[in-house]
Formats: structure tokens, sequence, C-alpha cells
């Protein structure tokens, strides 16, 4: 059984009152313990204001998993903070041996952003669904241990 | 001194006999040895043996002094005991001023010999002599040009430019092949290389060491110092090395007992410089030392005062929905001394706006102190709510109760409401006001001026007028450094104002640009130049003006407002995303950036037009280049999705453009 846990991600630094009370974006934590990969899905906007707790909830998460998938397909905004954000979890997952995979909708603004700054390739193969990714990630560690 | 002999016994002999007396000594053996050491150099006294095989005594006697050069040296026959006194005679006339006789006697010999040597001496002595007079009238005309170092108009120069003169001079006066100079850094006392003259590969910057190297032990000398030839004991700067400097002349720059610098001249050659040079560089350093003393006092206080003038100046001009803003100020060129003239825009209640601009009568750290009061005073009066007429006769007041008659200030005031167009003006002595109508038609608002600051005592009332600003016109308010010309009478310079004020371009920006280009130029002004428009424009809901504090919460509410703007227009989601990354990406760079005092806001300006939204934000720094690998990804980011991005470096800070075409969307939202 998955486990499942929300938070929201309010702008960071704003002061009381200010409109940036306002939730930007939501994030779902899943781990799925036969799969062994962890899956953070975020929904709404992710900006230098909120990307800080983003990052703290993610290296929040206890670290035995196999991988993390990071579900952006209902992401409507992301920027230079959150590619920067990505960049740390590829190298800090890849220091312990782990695999980072993103997930984002075809045609998205949010996968044109990932594209220009490098983070992913035009033709890198994209898996379809969390269940996908997590499947790919067991897929690419088995063959890194094969090798 | 030269024997000739044949025999070379008597030669050695003769030799021994006259060493002695400490002169070098040359044999020859024949006539014609002789007269060939003769063609090579100068003797004092030539003994010359009478009876030699070949060419005889006589006969080398008799060249000898046929030549000019060796007419005048002695020459001492020496012969044997059966000369007599024809023999003598024939000697004599020969060019002999003596004989010895053979054998002859040590002491004698030595005695006549030392004679002819002293001789020679003192001869060579007389002829240093005259070369010295000589050269002391040379030197005459020479400190007659060293004056030209020092002299009135140097002293009205900028420190650059004086270096250069003074190099440039200095290497004249001594022909030398290269001149620098260094100067001794205010805050570390580090001689720093100023200036050069003749060198190909200047460095500024480059550093020596008081006390090492060449130039750092001049600096701690009390005179000149010639270094004949440039070897590597000497520790010279690269780059002189470089430039094939193989003598030097130095000397220190020293006012009172504060040690300035160095000063220096190279030559290509070796020895070039005399000890008479050095005595005159000591002499030409003195002066140049309270040359430069000067100049560089000069640029400290000016430079203090601009400083202390431009805090004075507002950081940002308000950003008003209804209303546009922007001002020039140029501190005079020329005047060492910076003049008292500000401007300022006081945002008043209820979206009003004061708008200022004055000319304090001085100049200097006094102008500017009294430009401060008369500022803050104004604001405090302004801000409490009074008129235009009713703040300045009280800041008349305040002045002449701080200055009496001591400070004298031209003051124009206008408060002014966007939204309705009323205006009230008040002036007191300063030049009018510009209207400049949307079609472009200009008219200067004439109308009761009252009394200057300062003079004529304080007043009970202060003449205001009442004014519309129409909306799309623009007023503007300058001070007289804008108008006045040399030679120029002022109404001259008021219709050259009108005129560029009519004829410029429609932005408010540009406008201030094109009046500064056609009245100023680059004719260094005597005074300064202030220049303040502002213009009335009607509610666009096409517009977004923000002052946001320099916070990473500020980063979600410029998005939010630059989406709304654009769900308005009826723009697509692309097109709302690719300005949600652009504001987002410009606004987190200001943030970040937000290092001084005055960082604490930044600005949005977003702006729909026919083809496309203008979006400019800008922050009080300036802008920094991305740093690490992650930094530089917004820039890229934004330029990936608008059409275009500038950074625009402006006084007050840096401004990121943009600009992306829209397709003119279905107006959504309230109605227009």
């Amino acid at each position: 059984m998955a486990e499942r846990a929300s938070t929201p991600l309010t702008a960071g630094g704003a002061s009381a009152g200010s409109p940036g009370d306002a939730e930007l974006a939501r994030i779902t934590l899943e781990c799925d313990p036969e799969a062994d990969v962890r899956v953070v899905a975020v929904e709404g906007e992710i900006d230098i204001s909120n990307v800080v707790r983003l990052r703290d909830a993610i290296l929040a998460l206890p670290n035995a998993a196999l991988g993390l998938v990071l579900d952006l397909q209902a992401t409507a905004y992301i920027d230079s903070s959150a590619i920067r954000l990505l960049y740390e979890l590829r190298d800090r997952l890849s220091r312990r041996g782990q695999v980072l995979c993103v997930l984002d909708r075809e045609g998205s603004n949010v996968r044109r952003v990932l594209e220009l700054t490098g983070f992913c390739g035009r033709d890198e193969e994209r898996p379809g669904s969390a269940q996908d990714a997590a499947a790919t990630i067991r897929r690419r560690l088995r063959h890194d241990v094969e090798l | 001194m030269l024997l000739v002999d044949d025999d070379e016994d008597s030669l050695f002999a003769i030799e021994q006999v006259l060493a002695p007396l400490g002169q070098r000594i040359v044999k020859a053996v024949s006539g014609e040895e002789a007269l060939r050491r003769l063609l090579k150099e100068e003797f004092a006294v030539i003994l010359l043996d009478v009876r030699m095989p070949g060419m005889s005594g006589f006969e080398t006697a008799h060249y000898i002094n046929s030549r000019e050069r060796t007419r005048s040296t002695p020459i001492i026959f020496l012969t044997g005991q059966d000369a007599d006194t024809e023999f003598v005679f024939r000697g004599y006339q020969a060019g002999a001023v003596d004989y010895v006789l053979k054998p002859f006697e040590p002491e004698v010999m030595r005695s006549k010999v030392s004679v002819f040597v002293n001789l020679h001496h003192e001869r060579q002595l007389r002829i240093r002599e005259a070369g010295a007079r000589a050269r002391a009238e040379a030197v005459t005309a020479t400190v007659r040009k060293l004056q030209s170092l020092s002299d009135a108009a140097l002293a009205h120069l900028q420190l650059d430019e004086l270096l250069a003169q003074l190099l440039a001079r200095t290497a004249a006066l001594f022909d030398a092949d290269t001149a620098g100079v260094l100067l001794c850094d205010q805050d570390t006392s580090r001689p720093v290389l100023r200036a050069t003259y003749g060198l190909e590969r200047f460095e500024p910057g480059a550093v020596a060491r008081a006390g090492e190297g060449f130039l750092g032990r001049v600096l701690e000398c009390s005179e000149a110092v010639v270094l004949d030839e440039v070897d590597e004991g000497a520790a010279l700067h690269p780059s002189l090395t470089a430039a094939g400097v193989r003598s030097l002349l130095a000397a220190p720059l020293i006012v009172a007992d504060r040690r300035l610098g160095v000063l220096y001249l190279g030559a290509a050659e070796r020895q070039h410089f005399s000890s008479a040079d050095a005595t005159l560089m000591s002499l030409g350093a003195e002066r140049a030392a309270i040359a430069i003393d000067h100049a560089r006092s000069y640029e400290h206080e000016r430079q203090l005062v601009e400083l202390l003038q431009r805090s004075l100046l507002p950081e940002h001009l308000p950003a008003l929905d209804q209303l546009e803003l922007a001002a020039r100020y140029e501190p005079s060129g020329a005047a060492p001394m910076v003049g008292g003239d500000w401007y300022d825009a006081i945002e008043l209640e209820q979206g009003s706006i004061a708008v200022v601009i004055g000319d304090v009568v001085g100049h200097g750290v006094r102008a500017a102190t009294v430009m401060g009061e008369l500022r803050n005073g104004l604001r405090a009066y302004l801000v409490e709510g009074h008129r235009a007429g009713t703040a300045m006769m009280r800041l008349n007041q305040l002045a002449c109760s701080m200055h009496g008659e001591r400070m004298a200030a031209t003051l124009a005031v206008v408060t002014l409401d966007p939204s309705t167009g009323t205006a009230c003006l008040a002036n007191a002595g300063h030049l009018p006001a510009l209207l400049v109508a949307a079609d472009g038609a200009a008219r200067f608002i004439e109308h009761d001026v009252g009394m200057p600051l300062g003079v004529g005592g304080a007043t009970r009332e202060h003449p205001e007028l009442e004014l519309k600003v129409p909306l799309g016109s623009t007023l503007l308010l300058f001070t007289d450094g804008l108008v006045e010309r040399r030679g120029d009478s002022i109404d001259d310079g008021l219709e050259r104002l009108r005129h560029a004020a009519s004829e410029g371009p429609s932005d408010l920006e540009g406008l201030c640009s094109h009046i500064l280009a056609e009245l100023v130029g680059d004719a260094p002004t005597g005074d300064d130049v202030a220049l303040l428009a502002i213009r009335r424009r009607p509610p666009t809901q096409g517009r977004i003006a923000l002052r946001l504090p320099a916070e990473v919460g500020s980063v979600p509410a410029a998005r939010h407002a630059v989406t709304a703007l654009l769900k308005q227009h009826g723009a697509d989601e692309d097109a709302i995303f690719a300005l949600k990354l652009a504001v987002s990406e410009a606004a987190a760079n200001a943030i970040e950036h937000a290092y001084g005092p005055g960082d604490h806001e930044f600005e949005i300006l977003a702006e729909l037009r026919d083809d496309g939204i203008d979006l400019r934000v800008t922050d009080s720094g300036s802008w920094r280049e991305p740093r690490g690998r992650g930094r530089g990804r917004g820039l890229v980011l934004i330029e990936e999705f608008v059409d275009e991005v500038e950074v625009v470096r402006g006084d007050r800070g840096t401004t990121l453009r943009i600009f992306k075409r829209l397709d003119s969307g279905q107006p959504t939202g309230t109605g227009s």
C-alpha cells in the first residue's frame, strides 16, 4: 500500500498579509514500498520563493529507496530556480547510486524549460506515468548492476 | 706622457724615473710610432729623442707641430752631451720647450716633466671651466623652460591632464625617450604608476614598493638620482626594461614633508643623463610636486562634493500610474567645484505629486549643504499638505532664519494631481517652466515670479499660479546650466530649449536625452545642468507600475500582476507562461543583487502596446554577471521565451527590458 502525504508550499519570505501568502504549490509525496521508489508530485508553481521548501521536503525523505520520481505533470510553472534544484538532486542521488526521473507532459512549457536548460534531452525516452518511471528506474539500476 | 726613443733601454730607464709622477706613460720606439700614438690620444708632454734612425727627432717634432691637435703639446728633446748652442736653437725652432741632456739626472728630468704635466692639467681645467660657463647659460634657459612646468595654466588642469602635460614637457626638456610618474595612493600609500609618456604598453595601476627596486628607492631619497646604466641589479619594472630603457633619471616628488611619488625619465642610450641634469630634475620635481598636490586636493574635494550632491538627489523617481517622470543631472565639467543644483519629486497624499527644481548660489561643500537643508525643509512643508506658494514662503522664512543674507537660491515647485491635471506652481526667482503639449507645441509659463530665497528677507506671501496640465502634455523644469552659454543671451538659450522640446522624440526619456544633446552636447559646461520632466498620461488598463520590496516573496506577486494584465488582454497560455518566466527571472535577479543600502526595492513596469508587451524590471544596483553555472540559466531562459532582451545600465540602476510580440487577443474581464 502506498503512503501519501500532502504539503502546501507557500511563498517563502513574504511578510504577513502580502499577496505571496497564497498557496503557490502543493506537493504530494508517495512511497511505493514494493517498487522502493519515492514519488513526489508537484501541483502548482515553483519559483525562487518556494523552491527551498520543496528541496527541504524532498531531502527529508528517507533515502534508502532506489530512486526518486519527480512528477511535474501537474506543475504549471517552473523556472531556473527549480532547474537548479533538479541538477542538485540528480548529483546527490547519483552519488548515492540512486536515480532521479522527471515526469512531465509532452508539449508543455515545463518540458520546454527542462529541455532549454539541458536538464532533459529532446530525444530522451520519457516515461508516461509514475509507474512507468518507477519501472524505468528499476530497469536502469538492474542494468547497472549487471554490468 | 709619451716617450719616444729608439733605444729601449733608455725608454725603460726614463719610465722608471718618471713613474713617481703618477701619470700614464706610453712608449714609442720611432717617430712614426709616436705619430701614430698621437693620432689616438692626447698627452701632457712628449719626451723625444733627437737621434733616431728613420724619422729623426726634429722631423717628428715638425710633424707634431704641423698638426692642429698636437701643436700645443710640449716637447722635451732628449739629446747627448755633444749638443751645442746652434743645435739647441734648432730644437726650439722645431717646437721643443726644453732640453734634457743624456745621461740625465733623474731629479732634473722629473722636475722639468712635472712642470709641463701640471701646465697641461691647468689647461684642461680652464677648458672645463669655459664649458661650465656655457652650460650654466644653458641651464638658465632651461630653468625658464622649467617654469613652464608649474605655470598658472597648469594649476586648473584636472589631475590626469596635468600628469600628461608634465611628462611631455619634462621629457622634452631632457630629451628623454620615455617618462612616467608614480603617485602614492592616498589610502594605502603604495606608489602606483599613474601616467606614462613614450611607453607603448602602459599598465595603469602597476604598483611599486617604497624602498624596493630603483624607483622604490628613489621615493625615499631627497634628491634626483641618475642611473647611468640599467642592468639586472636595478630591479626596474618590466614595462620599462621592455621599452628598452638603458639609463634613468628619477626624482622624488615631495611637498612639505609629504612624499607624493616619483617622477622619472628614461633614455634608450646609456649615460644619457648628467649630474647637471639631476640638479635640474630636482628643481623640476619640486614644481611638479606642487602642481600635482594642488590638482589632487581639488580632485578630492570635487569628488566629495559630487558624492554629497548625488546623495541628496532622489534615488528613484516615483512610478505613478498616470504620470511619467524622467530626470537628467550633469555636474559641471571644467570647473573644479560642483555647483548647488538639485531636483526632487515627492509623492503626496491621494496620488498627487510635487516636483521641485532648485539652484543654490555658490559652489562646493557649502552650497551642497545648503541644498540639503532646503530640500529637506521643502519636503516637510509639502508633505504636510501646504500649497506650493505657502510651502515656498515657509521655506524662505526657514532659510532666512538659518542663514540670513548669506545664502541665496532660486527654486520652482509644482504640485500636480495627475487624475485631474490641476497644478499649482510657485517660482522663487527661477527660470520659467516649459509646458509641451501632446502635439509638440511648447510655451514657457509666464507668471508672477517671486524673489529668490534668502533675498529681500522673509515675505508674508509668495505668489503662486494655478494651471491645467492637459493629458499627454509634459512639464519641463530645468536650471540655468541648461540654457546659459557664454556669448549667448539667455533668451537664445530658452528659445533653443523650446525648439528642442517641441521637435524631440515622443518618449519621455528620449526627449530628455534629445534636449541634453541639443543644448549641452559635448561642450563642458561651467555650471551644473539639471532637467526634470513630468508627463501626464491617460490611465491605461494595459499598464502596471509596481514598486516591490527586494525579497523573494515579491516574485510571485510580480508574476501574478503580469498574468492578470495579460489575461485582461486575452493573451494565450504560452505567451502568459513566457512573461511569467521573464518577470520571475528578472525579479529574482534584482532581488539577489540587492546589496546596497538603497537596494531595498525594485520596480516593475509593464505596458501593453499595439504589437506586444514591454516589460521593464529595474533594480538600483548594477547588473552583475551571473555567477556560477546556475545563474546564467535565467537569462538564457528569458531569451528563449521572449523576442527582445536588453540590459540598460543607467545612473541609478540597471533595467532589464523585455519585449514579446503578442497577437491582439480578445480582452476579457472588466469593461474598458
